[in-house]
C-alpha cells in the first residue's frame, strides 16, 4: 500500500470508524459509533418500516424543520428587521438575489406544510395509541414541539411587514389579549406597545430567529432520545407479547446489542426475526423521505410564489383582516364568544392533550390504527379535528367584511 | 472477506424508488435556477450591447462595445428613500446620441434640471424602483400602488416638492391647487390636514387606496360614474379642469424628502419672495407704496438703487455689507434672496402688490365656496339639493333672495346658529334628512359680515326682477 493510500485510509478511519459495514457486526457498530447515526437503533422492527405504519410523518416533520433552518438562516443574510427596510428587502429577494424567490417559497411553503405535517404526526400518534406508557413524558413534549411550530410560524408571518402580515398579526396578538389577567400584558410584552410596531418586528424577529428555534432544537432533542429510550416505534406486541417457537425473547429495549450480533448467548442466530438491521433498511427509508420532502418543498417553491402585500399601512385595515390559516379556527371561535372561543375551548384541548396520556391508562390497542377498543378516544379525537377544520374552512372561505357570512361564489371581487 | 450472513427473509431495498426520487430532486433543483437564471434586465442588456456594436464605426468603438459589463444597475438616493434600477434596462437615458430612439433605450431630454443620478426616475414617474422586469418595474401589478404616471400625469409629481404656486413649471397643477380652493373642495373634503368632514377624507384616501389618473378624472366629471350612490354634485368642470384637480390628487402622494433634496424644494419666484416677504414681516421696517414702518428704508425702487449682488449678500448676511444695521439676520438661503429680488423688481415695475385687497363680497365668496355652502345650497346659490319632506318645496332652499327675508344680524345668526330642526311639509311625514349646521364656532365676526355681504350680493339688480 502506497503511503499517501495509507495515509488517507488513516484519515478516513478517524472519521468513519467503522467505514462501509459488510458483516452483521459492522452494520450494528456503524450505528452506535456514529453520532449522527446513534440515536437509531442497531435493529429495528420490520413491521415499523412498512411506510403504513407511521407514513414517515415525524420524520417529514424533523426535515422540514431542518430545510427551515437552513433556508432561514440563507435568508438571513438579507433581511433587515426594521420597518423602514424589511419589506423592501423582501421585494429585492426577487428582484435582485439569485434564487431569492426560490429561497423564500422553500420557506414559506415548508413552514405551511410543516404545520401540515407536525398535526398529522400527532394523530398518527393518537389513533395507534402510541401515547400510552411508557411514552406520556414524550407526547408531552411533542405537544410542546406542536405549539413551538404554531408559534414560531406565527412570529414568522410578520416579518415581510406586508399588509397581510401587518393585519395577521394585529388579529393574532388581539386574540391573546382575550385571555383573563394575563391577556392584556402578553399582548403588550409581545408587541413592545399597543400597536404592532419596530419594537413588535424586532422581537418576533428575535424570537423567530432565536428564541423559539433554539426551544425546538433542544425539545427535538429531548422527543428523539426519548423515542429510544422509551423502545422505538410502539407496535401492537406491547399489549400482547408473542413470541414464536425457538425464538429468542423480544429484547425490552430495542438497542440490547447482544440480542442482537453474534455471541455466545443461546440464541446467536435465531434473534427475533421480526428485526433487521437498521443499516441500510432503516437508513435508507430515511434518507428517500428527505429526497421525497425536500422535493415537494421544491416542487411548490417552483411553481408557487409565497404572497407579498403591500407595505404595511396601519391606517388602512383590510376588511376582513384575518389571522394566518392555522389560526383561523381559533378566529372563528372568538368571533362567537371571546372568553369562551378565545381562552377556554383552546385552553382546554391543550390541557387536555398534555393531560390525556395520564387519563387513558388502558394498555390496549398499542400500536395499532384504529384499534376496535378505542373507538371512543380515536372518535373523539376525530371529532374534535374535524370540528377545528370545519371552522379553519369557514373562517377562510365564508367570511367576509365585518365577519359576516358570505358565500364565496357569490363573493365575485 | 467475510460473507454477509443475511436472514432469507431479508427484506428488499427500495433502491428503484430512491432513484426515482432522487432523479426528480436534481430534476427540480436545476429547474429551481433555470428558473432564476433569466432576468429579463439582461436580455435587454444584451440588445443593447449589440446596438452598441452595430452602431460603432471604429474597430476600438466596437472592441469597447463588446466589452460592455452585463450588470444591473441602480440610482440610490438615501434623502428620497428610493433605489431606482430602472437604468438597467432603460440604458440610453444619458446617452443624447439616443434621442428618438425606442424604447427601452430612448434618451431622457432636460437632463439637467433633475440630473437623475441625482434623483432617480420614480420621483417623478413613479413606478417601482427596485423591481428588474419591465411589468413589475413599470408597477401595474397588484399589490403596488404606485404604477407610473402617464407622461401626461407626471407634472403631479411637481407636487410632491415643489409648492405648486410657485412653480411656473407646473402650471396646471397650479391651477388644481388653485381650482381645489375656488370649488370649495375643501368644505367637504379634508386635505392636508384640514377641510370639512362630509366626504371621504382625501389624506386617508391618498396614503390608504390611491386612485389611478383614469379614476380622478371620471370622479372630477360625473362622480357618479365612478361611485354610483356619491352625494357630491356635478361641478361640471371643462376637462382640462379636470385633469388639473387630477394631478392635485395624484401630487399628494409624495415621497418623503429630507436633506439636500429639501432644501431644493424653494423655486426662485417672485410668488416665492412675495410669500417670504410677508411671512417675514419686512413690512413692519420697509415701506411699500407708502404702507409699512420707518425703520429702514423704502423699497419701492430698492433694485434700481442696488446691485444684485449687494442683494443677495444683504439678505444672506445684512452686517456683511452694512456693519452695525439693525436688520436682523433671517438666514435666507440663495434661493430665498433671489426670490425676494424677484419680487421686488415687480414691486418696481408695479406689477404686483404685497397683499391682495379682495371685496367684502369677494372675500364672502370664497368662504361660501370653502365652507362646502354648495354641497347643499347650490352651486350658484340657487338651490335645489333635495330634502325629502322639508317646508321649503322638498328641497334645499335658494339663496338668491335672503337680502328680502333678513336684516344682516338676522342673517348672520342664522349662519351662526344654523337650522337644527327644518320644519316638515307633511306634519306626519319623516324628519328631513338635511338639516343646516351651526358656523358660528368656526367663523370669525368679519367673516360672518363677508358672508353676509355675498349672500346679499346675489339680489339680482332691480331690472333684472321680473315681478
Amino acid at each position: 500500500m502506497n503511503p499517501f493510500r495509507r495515509f488517507w485510509q488513516t484519515v478516513y478511519r478517524s472519521v468513519f470508524r467503522v467505514g462501509i459495514p459488510k458483516t452483521n457486526l459492522g452494520r450494528a457498530q456503524a450505528m452506535v459509533s456514529s453520532f449522527l447515526l446513534h440515536l437509531h437503533p442497531a435493529k429495528v422492527r420490520r413491521d415499523s418500516l412498512r411506510p403504513t405504519r407511521t407514513f414517515g410523518l415525524g420524520l417529514i416533520t424533523l426535515y422540514l424543520f431542518i430545510i427551515l433552518v437552513v433556508s432561514g438562516v440563507l435568508l438571513m443574510f438579507h433581511y433587515v428587521p426594521s420597518v423602514e427596510r424589511a419589506y423592501d428587502s423582501v421585494r429585492d429577494l426577487s428582484f435582485v438575489v439569485t434564487a431569492g424567490v426560490l429561497l423564500r417559497n422553500c420557506h414559506r411553503w415548508a413552514a405551511h406544510l410543516m404545520v401540515v405535517a407536525i398535526v398529522l404526526h400527532m394523530a398518527r400518534v393518537f389513533l395507534m395509541g402510541a401515547y400510552k406508557a411508557p411514552r406520556q413524558f414524550n407526547w408531552g413534549v411533542g405537544v410542546g414541539l406542536f405549539l413551538l411550530t404554531l408559534f414560531l410560524s406565527f412570529t414568522g408571518y410578520l416579518l415581510p411587514w406586508d399588509q397581510l402580515a401587518f393585519w395577521a398579526i394585529t388579529v393574532g396578538t388581539s386574540i391573546a389579549a382575550y385571555a383573563p389577567g394575563v391577556g392584556e400584558l402578553t399582548r403588550f410584552s409581545l408587541l413592545g406597545g399597543n400597536i404592532v410596531g419596530q419594537a413588535s418586528l424586532l422581537r418576533f424577529y428575535v424570537l423567530h430567529v432565536v428564541v423559539l428555534p433554539a426551544a425546538a432544537i433542544l425539545m427535538i432533542a429531548v422527543h428523539l432520545y426519548r423515542i429510544r429510550k422509551d423502545g422505538g416505534l410502539a407496535h401492537p406486541d406491547e399489549d400482547q407479547p408473542t413470541v414464536e417457537e425457538g425464538e429468542a425473547p423480544p429484547p425490552q429495549k430495542s438497542y440490547g446489542l447482544m440480542a442482537l450480533t453474534e455471541s455466545s448467548t443461546p440464541y446467536v442466530g435465531r434473534d427475533p426475526g421480526k428485526e433487521v438491521f437498521a443499516w441500510p433498511h432503516l437508513l435508507i427509508r430515511e434518507v428517500l423521505l428527505f429526497v421525497g420532502t425536500f422535493s415537494v418543498v421544491l416542487l411548490l417553491a417552483i411553481f408557487f410564489d409565497a404572497p407579498l402585500e403591500e407595505l404595511a399601512n396601519p391606517i388602512h385595515p383590510p376588511n376582513p383582516a384575518k389571522a394566518p390559516w392555522y389560526f383561523l379556527a381559533l378566529q372563528e371561535l372568538v368571533a362567537h364568544s371571546a372568553f369562551l372561543g378565545g381562552v377556554i375551548i383552546p385552553g382546554a384541548l391543550v390541557l387536555a392533550l398534555i393531560l390525556l396520556p395520564y387519563l387513558d391508562r388502558r394498555r390496549v390497542g398499542i400500536g395499532r390504527w384504529f384499534a376496535r377498543e378505542r373507538w371512543l378516544a380515536n372518535g373523539t379525537f376525530l371529532l374534535v379535528l374535524l370540528a377545528l377544520a370545519i371552522l379553519t374552512v369557514i373562517a377562510t372561505f365564508f367570511r367576509g367584511p365585518n365577519w359576516d357570512w358570505v358565500w364565496p361564489w357569490a363573493a365575485g371581487g | 472477506m467475510a460473507s454477509l450472513k443475511s436472514p432469507p427473509t431479508e427484506p428488499r431495498l427500495p433502491t428503484l424508488t430512491f432513484a426515482l426520487l432522487a432523479l426528480a430532486l436534481m430534476v427540480l433543483v436545476v429547474a429551481g435556477f433555470l428558473r432564476e437564471e433569466r432576468r429579463e434586465w439582461r436580455s435587454y442588456q444584451e440588445s443593447f450591447r449589440d446596438l452598441e456594436i452595430a452602431r460603432g464605426t471604429t474597430v476600438e468603438e466596437r472592441r469597447q462595445a463588446r466589452e460592455r459589463p452585463i450588470e444591473l444597475a441602480q440610482i440610490v438616493v438615501p434623502e428620497l428613500d428610493t433605489v431606482d434600477r430602472c437604468i438597467s434596462c432603460h440604458l440610453g437615458v444619458d446617452d443624447a446620441t439616443y434621442a428618438g430612439a425606442g424604447q427601452p433605450f430612448a434618451y431622457h431630454p432636460d437632463h439637467d434640471v433633475h440630473p437623475f443620478e441625482r434623483f432617480g426616475c420614480t420621483v417623478c414617474h413613479a413606478g417601482q424602483g427596485r423591481a428588474t422586469s419591465a411589468r413589475e418595474a413599470h408597477g401595474d401589478v397588484p399589490f403596488w400602488d404606485r404604477p407610473m404616471l402617464p407622461l401626461d400625469f407626471v407634472e403631479a409629481s411637481c407636487g410632491g416638492c415643489h409648492d405648486p404656486s410657485d412653480n411656473p413649471a407646473a402650471p396646471r397643477l397650479a391651477r388644481g391647487a388653485e381650482l381645489f380652493e375656488e370649488a370649495g373642495c375643501r368644505g367637504c373634503h379634508r386635505l392636508d390636514g384640514w377641510g370639512g368632514g362630509l366626504a371621504p377624507d382625501l389624506d386617508r384616501q391618498i396614503n390608504g387606496r390611491p386612485r389611478s389618473p383614469e379614476w380622478l378624472m371620471q370622479h372630477f366629471l360625473d362622480p357618479a360614474q365612478v361611485v354610483p350612490d356619491s352625494a357630491m354634485p356635478r361641478y361640471g368642470f371643462s376637462p382640462d379642469d379636470a385633469k388639473a384637480l387630477t394631478l392635485l390628487m395624484l401630487s399628494r402622494r409624495r415621497p418623503e424628502v429630507s436633506g439636500y433634496h429639501a432644501s431644493r424644494r424653494i423655486l426662485e419666484s417672485a410668488e416665492t419672495g412675495r410669500r417670504l416677504f410677508r411671512a417675514k414681516g419686512c413690512i413692519g421696517c420697509h415701506q411699500i407704496s407708502g404702507a409699512g414702518g420707518e425703520v429702514g428704508p423704502p423699497l419701492d425702487h430698492v433694485v434700481t438703487r442696488r446691485t444684485e449682488g449687494w442683494l443677495v449678500a444683504h439678505f444672506r448676511e445684512p452686517r456683511a455689507v452694512t456693519p452695525g444695521t439693525v436688520m436682523p439676520d433671517f438666514d435666507f438661503t440663495e434661493a430665498e434672496a433671489h426670490s425676494l429680488i424677484l419680487f421686488l423688481r415687480r414691486i418696481h415695475e408695479r406689477t404686483i402688490t404685497v397683499l391682495d385687497e379682495p371685496s367684502p363680497e369677494r372675500r364672502g365668496e370664497i368662504l361660501f365656496k370653502r365652507y362646502g355652502c354648495r354641497g347643499c345650497h347650490g352651486v350658484d346659490a340657487t338651490g335645489g339639493v333635495p330634502n325629502r319632506n322639508s317646508e321649503s318645496g322638498e328641497q334645499v332652499p335658494s339663496l338668491i333672495y335672503v337680502k328680502e327675508g333678513y336684516t344682516r344680524a338676522e342673517l348672520k345668526d342664522r349662519i351662526r346658529i344654523g337650522v337644527p330642526k327644518v320644519g316638515k311639509l307633511e306634519p306626519d311625514g319623516p324628519e328631513p334628512p338635511l338639516a343646516m349646521p351651526g358656523f358660528g364656532d368656526r367663523l370669525t365676526e368679519g367673516q360672518l359680515d363677508d358672508l353676509v355681504s355675498y349672500l346679499h350680493s346675489l339680489y339680482p339688480a332691480e331690472d333684472e326682477l321680473d315681478w
